[in-house]
């Protein structure tokens, strides 16, 4: 199928960069609407993508991307080291197909989160489109070398968006934000240079082995070289452990630095706080969903003997996440510190889902990423509602906003309760799939025990307690805000913040009420992975 | 052979070294130009033809010559090609009050001096060949001509002084063991391992290896800045390149204890370099330690055999980048003030596209995408990856991990001069900057991109005869 739509959806943010370039300063207005337009035109190509997918196309993990784009990018003779080889590799299938959508859509919606951005605006949307371009780019790229450049990429621009654009601590968030996410790419590097000196095909002309970043060719396993450091049968080991396993923990830890698991999550509160509201909503709503794309995408498709291994830790890993980020989150006393906390907590869930190595704990897992998009962009736009009227964001500093702003606490309530995995919105089908296939596989073949999503359950629990309570404290009660000075400026939602939020309401009912439009079109795809990844029996 | 017959050869074989000869014959000419007074523009032109003259009349050609003490192969003839260039890029720096003839004919020696190190094949000519380079490197290095620079060039002669009689004594315990000083006589006896150790001290005194990189800090502090990157550059990388030819032919002799203790250092200097780094306010200085541990990252690329493409790739990305990172700090420097951190503080705002720059060297210096320095670090990382694959090596794996971790520490200190330009408040310094040089920068910077893009265009840069 030759198409270039995917090139366009990953271009286009980076031209409408480059029309900034003829831009002056001034003309904010001319910047925004064309950072608007552009972002628009990636988004209508993405819904033209949906449109055109084929949900049961292939048969196999690795025939089943559509849209494929392949061109020899880099091609060079290095004397006996061989030949270097990276090819402009794109493709999608059902697990990056929403992704990539959700990911046009906020950044639709950050532009329109910016519109009242008044300083430097042309660097910001600069950046920010720039920013947008890797994104897509990692959830599309079907090579290893393409995959680390727009994920080594994402950080530069972010870097500076926080940096630059951020609250009063800025610049330690963003030094700390990007000193962790690149210690975590720096271990993907390592795995990915040591896979591809493990994977090659013979020339059959010159007898050379033709080595590559192919991750088609890296997933599987008749592409490995007999006697490489990373193939099957490879007799090396670090610290005691084959090097398998530890290139798969590697790209583990580097792709769970970004989600965040537990231990290094510490980037993630400071980076949000600190970061605008756009930023923040893309920080959330689509950095994040990196980390678990590349578990998805790299770390358990390509070393799915030592994924299978590790299923277990990984899976108490989540709970971790979830008990963790739950409580901490209680214990929060910003709004917004708070909610990326619940971030931490949800994307645990991402975890479970993986371990389980089931068909539902996978496609909730893949399903509660895509929802988390949607509520925690609703949830950091709320916060930023609060914050642009009153400058701050203290939970105790407000009482009782339901009745002086009845149409943002309506929206406040719907995100809240979807977050906490109210039956009939967004949050509860993923929840609900990753449970199942938690319980599933304790009772199939024992690989995860029971108390794993019983314990995920009262994570469920900790979660409904304080989003129930950070609504009694604000939103209930009499009204009342700390400050005068804040009376005259509490006013309900304008026009372009419902625009906002409302396809983000929408798409958190729909997904809610009818989540097979996203299912049924994930649901094969899923089930290759599955198949790819859990037929392996464990080797080591 | 009769020393009738060696003169001839000899005759003959002065067309090899067609680029070291234009460039002693233009040298000393610049000499005479600048005792006639000749304004400064214009020797600088005329230091720009020869040198581009020697780039362009380097002779590819491959063997021994002048009775088997000077080789040529295509390490050498990269070497003619590339460190021209880089010196001409040391012209285009900003014109300051020390620059004068004596400094354009000393840079010229230096060059002079480098060339004959790569192409040395004789321990006695290696030796000459570096003292070269050393004596006209203290006397740059104090062109400053204040108490810092003086105290830089001091420091830098004590220093180096030691050195080379350390070498020279090793060259000397080589020679009683071996009965020769060509490289390709030696053979394993525990007097030419020892003498070996103490001859390869004074190569990794040029090329900054820790322990002998103390005169690093000091000199490049001291010294005017267009000399640092010449000094970062050309001496370094033709002393890598000698070290590349004497590894060549003593590797397999003393294999594998020699490539340990290699790899150990490098480890070393890495692991140094990047700490001590962290810590330094003046540009100058954070760049010198970021230096040092960029040698460790080279050091090991001259110790396996097959790797001169790589070789050839880090080497050239390498000059480039600091030729550039230099170039900038130069621009912002005022008279003999050394730039420190926050003299840049919020000059964002005011030059944009220079914050943007040091964003691509700064980024390139820790081998990021998208730059040649991530390309660079690439190919480095798959090289060690082969040999610890093959070998099963701890000592490969270790350099990998600490060269990875290390380049995320560097990160902290490479970006602070992005970082104190852009989130910084401007504190109403003035700095003037000739738009001319705007252009020059952004060319450098826009190369680094282009070499991450499609670094296959170097590829025709000094090919090799035989690949």
């Amino acid at each position: 199928m030759s198409s270039y739509i995917l090139s366009l959806i990953i271009w286009m943010p980076l031209l409408g960069a480059f029309t900034l370039l003829f831009f002056n300063e001034r003309q904010t207005s001319g910047i925004k609407i064309v950072a608007l337009i552009f972002s628009l035109i990636q988004l209508l190509f993405s819904i033209g993508l949906v449109w055109r997918f084929d949900p049961n196309y292939g048969d196999h993990l690795l025939t089943s991307f559509q849209f494929v784009e392949k061109f020899s990018w880099i091609s060079m003779s290095l004397g006996s080291f061989g030949s270097f080889n990276i090819d402009y590799h794109l493709g999608v299938d059902g697990m990056s197909l929403w992704l990539v959508v959700l990911s046009s859509l906020i950044t639709v919606l950050g532009v329109l989160a910016s519109w009242k951005l008044k300083q430097q605006v042309r660097s910001y949307f600069m950046l920010y489109l720039l920013l947008s371009t890797s994104i897509v780019g990692c959830f599309l790229a079907l090579d290893f070398f393409l995959f680390y450049l727009f994920f080594e990429l994402v950080l530069l621009p972010m870097f500076f968006l926080i940096g630059l654009w951020g609250g009063p601590r800025r610049s330690y968030a963003s030094i700390k934000f990007f000193i962790y996410t690149l210690v975590g790419s720096l271990l993907i590097l390592v795995v990915m240079i040591a896979l591809y000196l493990s994977v090659g095909v013979l020339d059959p002309t010159s007898e050379m082995m033709i080595h590559s970043f192919n991750l088609l060719h890296m997933m599987d396993s008749n592409y490995f070289i007999e006697g490489s450091s990373l193939a099957k049968d490879s007799v090396l080991t670090f610290m005691g452990m084959p090097l398998r396993a530890v290139a798969f923990l590697a790209l583990f830890l580097g792709f769970a630095i970004k989600l965040p698991i537990v231990p290094f999550h510490t980037w993630l509160p400071d980076a949000h706080v600190e970061a605008a509201t756009p930023i923040s909503v893309i920080l959330a709503a689509l950095l994040l969903k990196l980390g678990g794309y590349g578990l998805y995408r790299i770390a358990f498709s390509i070393f799915p003997d030592a994924a299978l291994h590790f299923g277990y830790y990984i899976a108490i890993f989540g709970v971790l996440a979830i008990i963790y980020g739950g409580l901490n989150a209680m214990a929060q006393n910003d709004l917004k510190r708070m909610i990326a906390y619940s971030s931490i907590s949800h994307m645990g869930f991402v975890l479970i889902g993986l371990g389980s190595f089931t068909v539902e704990g996978a496609a909730g897992g893949m399903f509660q990423m895509i929802a988390h998009g949607f509520i925690s962009a609703a949830l950091f736009l709320i916060v930023g509602v609060l914050y642009d009227r009153t400058q701050n964001r203290k939970i105790e500093n407000f009482s009782g906003l339901a009745t002086k702003l009845p149409g943002y606490s309506f929206v406040v309530m719907i995100v809240f309760f979807a977050s906490l995995g109210l039956p009939g919105l967004a949050g509860f089908v993923g929840e609900l799939l990753v449970l199942m296939g938690a319980f599933n596989v304790s009772a199939v073949d024992g690989m995860l025990p029971n108390w794993i999503g019983i314990v995920a359950v009262m994570g469920l629990l900790i979660t409904a307690a304080y989003y129930l309570w950070t609504i009694q404290r604000m939103f209930l009660g009499k009204y009342w805000v700390r400050e005068h000075s804040w009376e005259p400026k509490m006013k309900d939602l304008e026009i372009r913040e419902w625009l906002i939020f409302t396809p983000l309401i929408l798409g958190i009912v729909v997904l809610g009420m009818y989540p097979k439009i996203i299912l049924n079109t994930m649901n094969h795809s899923i089930e290759l992975f599955i198949a790819h990844v859990g037929d392996l029996k464990i080797k080591l | 052979m009769k020393i009738n017959e060696q003169l001839i050869e000899i005759q003959e074989h002065f067309g090899v070294i067609s680029s070291e000869i234009i460039l002693i014959t233009g040298s000393i000419i610049l000499l005479i130009l600048g005792i006639l007074r000749l304004p400064l523009f214009w020797i600088k032109v005329f230091a720009a033809v020869v040198l581009l003259g020697s780039f362009l009349f380097a002779q590819q050609v491959s063997g021994f010559f002048f009775t088997r003490t000077i080789i040529r192969d295509d390490l050498s003839y990269l070497m003619t090609q590339l460190l021209p260039l880089i010196t001409l890029g040391v012209l285009c720096f900003k014109r300051q009050a020390h620059q004068s003839y004596e400094f354009y004919f000393l840079l010229m020696s230096v060059l002079i001096g480098s060339l004959f190190m790569v192409g040395s094949h004789n321990l006695l000519i290696l030796y000459l060949a570096i003292e070269l380079t050393s004596y006209a490197s203290y006397l740059l290095t104090g062109f400053h001509f204040n108490e810092k620079g003086s105290e830089a060039a001091m420091k830098y002669l004590l220093f180096g002084g030691v050195s080379s009689a350390v070498m020279l004594f090793g060259i000397s315990l080589l020679y009683g063991a071996h009965d020769s000083l060509y490289f390709d006589t030696l053979e394993f006896s525990l007097l030419g391992a020892t003498g070996l150790f103490f001859f390869l001290s004074g190569l990794f005194f040029k090329t900054s290896i820790v322990p002998f990189h103390i005169w690093v800090p000091a000199t490049y502090e001291g010294a005017p800045t267009d000399a640092v990157a010449f000094f970062s550059t050309v001496p370094k990388i033709a002393g890598f390149a000698a070290l590349y030819h004497v590894f060549k032919w003593t590797n397999g002799l003393f294999n594998p204890f020699l490539e340990q203790l290699i790899l150990l250092l490098a480890i070393l200097t890495i692991v140094w370099g990047t700490l001590a780094a962290l810590r330094q306010t003046d540009v100058k200085r954070m760049l010198s330690y970021g230096a040092v541990a960029h040698s460790g990252f080279i050091l090991p690329l001259c110790l396996v055999m097959d790797t001169y493409s790589i070789f050839k790739y880090y080497v050239i990305i390498y000059a480039f980048m600091n030729i550039l990172a230099f170039l900038f700090v130069q621009l912002h420097e005022k008279e003999g003030e050394n730039l420190s951190l926050s003299n840049v503080s919020g000059l964002g705002i005011k030059f944009p596209l220079l914050g943007v720059i040091s964003v691509i060297w700064a980024v390139a210096l820790v081998g990021l995408p998208p730059t040649g320095g991530f390309m660079a670090k690439l190919f480095l990382f798959s090289t060690a990856w082969q040999h610890y694959g093959s070998m099963d090596s701890l000592y490969w794996l270790t350099f990998i991990c600490v060269g990875v971790l290390s380049s995320a520490a560097s990160l902290y200190f490479y970006l602070r001069v992005p970082y104190f330009y852009f989130f910084k408040e401007d504190q109403g310094k003035k700095i003037k900057i000739n738009k001319r040089y705007f252009v020059i920068l952004t060319l450098l910077a826009f190369t680094l991109i282009l070499l991450f893009i499609q670094p296959n265009i170097l590829d025709r840069f000094a090919p090799m005869i035989n690949p």
